[in-house]
């Protein structure tokens, strides 16, 4: 029988828990004493036992992630050959128009540039085909481009991001690269319960916006939109929050998540705002709907 | 009609979460980078399964690094990740071709015996109570201190945390022990 105070090494042995030099002692008094031997193989298993199950868990947990906001394989793939496609027909019909007069050349060559983009945002994301063979890894900037560029390519189609201005309709990229926008719904009105009517839960996307957290200011738990951005006055450091922003009629509604709760950001002026929690039952559920189906 | 979401969040911030064990962040993580890690694999010969195979193990080696205090990050952490996700895809690619070069059966017959052996502890750790299961894991998986545990489950004190951890675990063996002799748990 092994002593008690073998059985506590033994599982400070199993636990990773020892130095370099207890370690050493303790596989040496191993050697000598069989019943501690046998002891150790059935604690490890016990204690491999349960780190495979708390890595199942973690598993469950992650393929619980909500994925409608990851940009799925084959989707991606349908999408970049559809936006081959309609490039090279835009190309060519640039080419059509470049040749047929200076006018139709300058009409033509914004929508060819905006198109072109496309297929750059979807290479993008790709970070090699012999990634494996090759000891470099990408640099973090760059991934983390990588996947804002992955998340903002189909929205940002429907608006200009970087001018916060939401275009028509008649937006050269075909649908299939975007899969996002409900055209149907570009009549509604900017009600905040009306404008998620419609929006669809799978386009996430970087914010359009850039957002400045202020912790040190007088104004506890309060927002500003100031010189095009937004500022978000008080400690929110501790938790994730999140910025969801609907755009319909060319006009752009924004409200935040945090703890729990959804406030509607007012863009109205550049005045520092309070921050009340919505309360309205119906647009809650609709807000809660978005999120979690994303 | 766009509906667009986004949380806002430094690299700092959530790599010390993940470090405190923050399972949220974890999972802000996955999304973030879900697609750079599977297109390694798919892009190398592995299906959509088994580069979100590859890509949750990853995050899962790298969170119990990071919440057992091992991991000094000296890259961005997509760096990092990546860089587990290539060691993983090669290992499984290598013993792909392995697999490939032996007698199958053989392997099929180790792997259930495995199987049955993991079976046997994922039901004991089963009949465990929700706390005993959380205190457990986070001991063992990641190597958590008694005082963050006693934090992270709301105990008075580390000795509250040290008296469950030995009672848990103690039930545990227990459970195990009673249901198989030595001998069969040991082959």
């Amino acid at each position: 029988m092994a002593s008690e105070r073998n059985l506590e090494l033994l599982d400070d042995y199993v636990g990773n828990r020892l130095s370099a030099e207890d370690r050493l002692a303790f596989e040496r008094a191993l050697e000598q004493d069989n019943t501690l031997k046998k002891e150790l193989d059935i604690q490890q298993r016990i204690v491999d036992g349960l780190r495979k199950a708390r890595t199942t868990e973690l598993k469950k947990m992650l393929n619980n992630v909500p994925m409608s906001s990851i940009p799925q394989e084959g989707p991606s793939a349908v999408a970049k050959v559809a936006t081959w496609v309609v490039v090279a027909g835009l190309v060519s019909t640039g080419l059509y128009f470049y040749f047929r007069g200076e006018e139709a050349v300058k009409n033509q060559r914004e929508t060819i540039t905006q198109t072109e983009s496309a297929p750059d945002n979807i290479e993008a994301v790709d970070p090699g085909p012999s990634a494996i063979g090759k000891t470099e890894v990408p640099a973090a900037k760059n991934s983390d481009e990588v996947t804002s560029e992955v998340e903002t390519a189909k929205p940002s189609d429907s608006e200009t991001s970087e001018e916060g201005v939401p275009s028509s309709d008649n937006n050269p990229v075909s649908p299939a690269a975007r899969d996002v926008f409900d055209p149907s719904e570009e009549g509604k009105s900017v009600d905040p319960v009306t404008v998620i009517e419609g929006a669809s839960p799978s386009t996430a996307a970087g914010p359009s916006i850039a957002v400045k957290i202020d912790a040190g200011t007088k104004f506890g738990f309060h927002y500003q939109f100031k010189e095009d951005k937004l500022f978000l006055y008080g400690v929110f450091e501790k938790n994730l929050y999140e910025i969801m922003e609907f755009f319909s009629n060319n006009k752009r509604t924004m409200f935040l998540y945090y703890k729990e709760n959804y406030y509607l950001l007012n863009e109205e002026n550049d005045k520092v705002k309070p921050l009340s929690p919505i309360g309205d039952p119906a647009l809650l559920k609709k807000l809660k709907d978005y999120r979690s189906s994303r | 009609m766009v509906y667009r979401s986004s949380s806002i969040t430094d690299e700092k911030e959530i790599f010390e979460r993940i470090c405190k064990g923050d399972e949220k962040a974890l999972e802000y993580l996955y999304q973030k980078y879900y697609r750079m890690m599977t297109k390694l694999v798919i892009t190398n010969s592995g299906t959509e399964e088994e580069a979100r195979d590859v890509y949750q193990d990853a995050l899962i080696v790298f969170w119990q690094k990071a919440t057992s205090g091992n991991l000094v990050l000296t890259s961005k952490m997509s760096t990092y990740i990546y860089s587990i996700c290539q060691n993983l895809w090669r290992k499984e690619l290598d013993r792909k071709k392995r697999l490939s070069n032996e007698e199958k059966d053989t392997a099929v017959s180790m792997d259930t015996d495995t199987v049955e052996r993991e079976t046997i502890l994922a039901k004991c750790i089963d009949q465990l109570g929700e706390t005993c299961k959380k205190v457990l894991m986070y001991y063992y998986f990641e190597e958590m201190s008694m005082q963050d545990i006693a934090e992270r489950l709301g105990f008075a004190n580390t000795d509250t945390a040290k008296t469950k951890k030995y009672k848990c675990k103690k039930k545990l063996d227990e459970l195990v022990k009673a249901q198989y002799s030595e001998q069969d748990f040991l082959d």
